[in-house]
């Protein structure tokens, strides 16, 4: 059985006045996307690696997986016009190099903080419930914005019955490729802010929680870049237990 | 005039240290002091009360006077939740704030409480008797089934805000609630905190502004992210 990441590079969105999509900005020398390929790189249960990279950078992409000895990297399409459409070339192209039974992690090229046990957490409940999400319980207070004034609440909802879900996301690989098939050809759950998990609900089918991590932050702004550098430069206390 | 009631009441099981987590120290000085520094910058907070563990007081007031924080008035001890310590500090203040006053809560385990963020919570409070910080879901958010493992339903992330501290409320609203509250037994247990125990005995709730930094540190990795903000704000 084989394990695939796919990783979404293909946002054409900036950090502020920036020029440069955000998978590519650079730290230390080195663009974000390769810090993220570097962890599925190294993590011993991942087979390969398909990148869907933002139209004219895929020349780009190769020669830093190259010269970061990213050997896992095997393919490289273009994305879409919208997040769907780009998770869905990513699993079209994979369509005869997979068999039915194998494994899709899906995850954004901009979460550079992906830990191994988030990783094997998420691989490990997709194998045995055909999918699951990485997932995180609420520090905080989840509050219902009032329709007549979006600035006021007068409901919440007990923080205990609802998880918060990112990626990684791990998928049967036939099962998400006929869910995103359906999806295109009836226009369910393709629109704005969905995504993988969304979709997978509008579906009516059940998703598999697996345990995320705090840490494993998107980089969207200059202040996460700099806690991103932070991480990288900070070291481990030993006096903590 | 603008109180600020400081809860420190927790013991520090969950991040599995001995040390109470608001007392951890990060660059030679407690967590504590740094959440007591945000306040003592704020040209609109005039006093501090600190609810705080048993044990700990001396250590709080040589903290404050070390660092300068002129502002601290009171300390005082916690109950055994946090809705307790919140209302044991909310009872101290009866003869000492009035009815109009304003009154800020704030876990003393959320270190970046930011200038903004409390003026902004001041400011809505005083215009409608309460404020919450809130922010946006950046995540998908999925109603656990009741396996508790599994989900078939979102509910979109744009319909909910994430609410933390700091939350400021006119002190007569806050003192007449908390006596409430204890008096039905209504909001005052498990996860319930004042925002939750407010909208459970029919108040709305004003959003303010909020802050993505003005995070809790409940464990180990929220401290590595604590220390990456100090050293991402120290370049």
């Amino acid at each position: 059985m084989k394990r695939v990441a796919v990783i979404l590079a293909a946002g054409q969105d900036t950090i502020g006045n920036d020029n440069i999509p955000k998978p590519f900005v650079n730290i230390y020398d080195k663009p974000v996307l390769m810090y993220t390929l570097e962890v599925f790189e190294k993590n011993p249960q991942v087979d390969a690696i398909l990148l869907v990279c933002l139209k004219g950078w895929s020349e780009i992409a190769r020669a830093f997986a190259k010269q970061y000895n990213i050997s896992k990297l095997k393919w490289v399409v273009d994305g879409g016009q919208s997040i769907q459409e780009t998770i869905y070339n990513g699993l079209r192209a994979l369509e005869n190099e997979l068999e039915e039974n194998d494994t899709v992690i899906i995850h954004d090229g901009i979460r550079p903080l992906v830990e191994d046990s988030v990783l094997t957490d998420v691989i490990k409940v997709a194998e045995e419930k055909g999918n699951a999400v990485s997932s995180m319980p609420n520090n905080e207070q989840v509050f219902v914005v009032r329709d007549s004034d979006s600035n006021t609440s007068n409901r919440f909802i007990p923080r205990e019955t609802i998880r918060r879900v990112t990626t990684p996301q791990a998928y049967n690989f036939h099962e998400v490729l006929h869910a995103y098939e359906y999806a295109f050809n009836n226009n369910i759950g393709i629109q704005g802010a969905s995504y993988a998990d969304t979709l997978f609900a509008d579906l009516g089918k059940r998703l598999f929680f697996a345990t995320g991590s705090d840490k494993n932050i998107k980089l969207n702004t200059e202040e996460e870049i700099g806690i991103f550098e932070a991480y990288l430069k900070s070291d481990k206390e030993l006096w903590l237990k | 005039m603008n109180y600020a009631i400081i809860i420190a009441g927790g013991s520090g099981h969950r991040m599995g240290q001995d040390i109470p987590k608001q007392f951890i120290n990060v660059n030679n000085k407690p967590i504590l002091l740094y959440t007591l520094e945000s306040f003592e910058k704020h040209e609109k907070i005039d006093a501090i009360l600190v609810v705080c563990i048993d044990g700990w007081h001396e250590a709080v007031w040589a903290y404050a006077r070390q660092a300068g924080i002129t502002k601290l008035k009171w300390v005082i001890s916690g109950g055994e939740t946090g809705q307790e310590s919140i209302r044991n500090g909310v009872f101290f203040l009866e003869d000492k704030v009035n009815s109009n006053d304003i009154v800020v809560i704030h876990d003393g385990i959320r270190p970046l409480v930011d200038e903004e963020v409390l003026s902004d919570v001041i400011e809505v409070a005083k215009k409608y008797g309460n404020a919450v910080t809130s922010m946006p879901f950046k995540e998908q958010m999925f109603v656990v089934s009741e396996d508790n493992c599994s989900s078939k339903k979102y509910v979109p992330r744009e319909t909910l805000r994430r609410v933390s501290t700091p939350q400021a409320y006119k002190y007569e609203l806050l003192d007449s609630k908390y006596h409430e509250a204890f008096e039905k037994k209504i909001g005052i247990y498990g996860s319930s905190y004042t925002n939750t125990m407010m909208v459970d005995l029919g108040v709305t709730l004003h959003f303010a502004k909020g802050s993505e930094k003005n995070i809790k540190l409940t464990n180990k990795d929220d401290l590595d992210l604590f220390k990456a903000y100090l050293k991402a704000d120290n370049k």
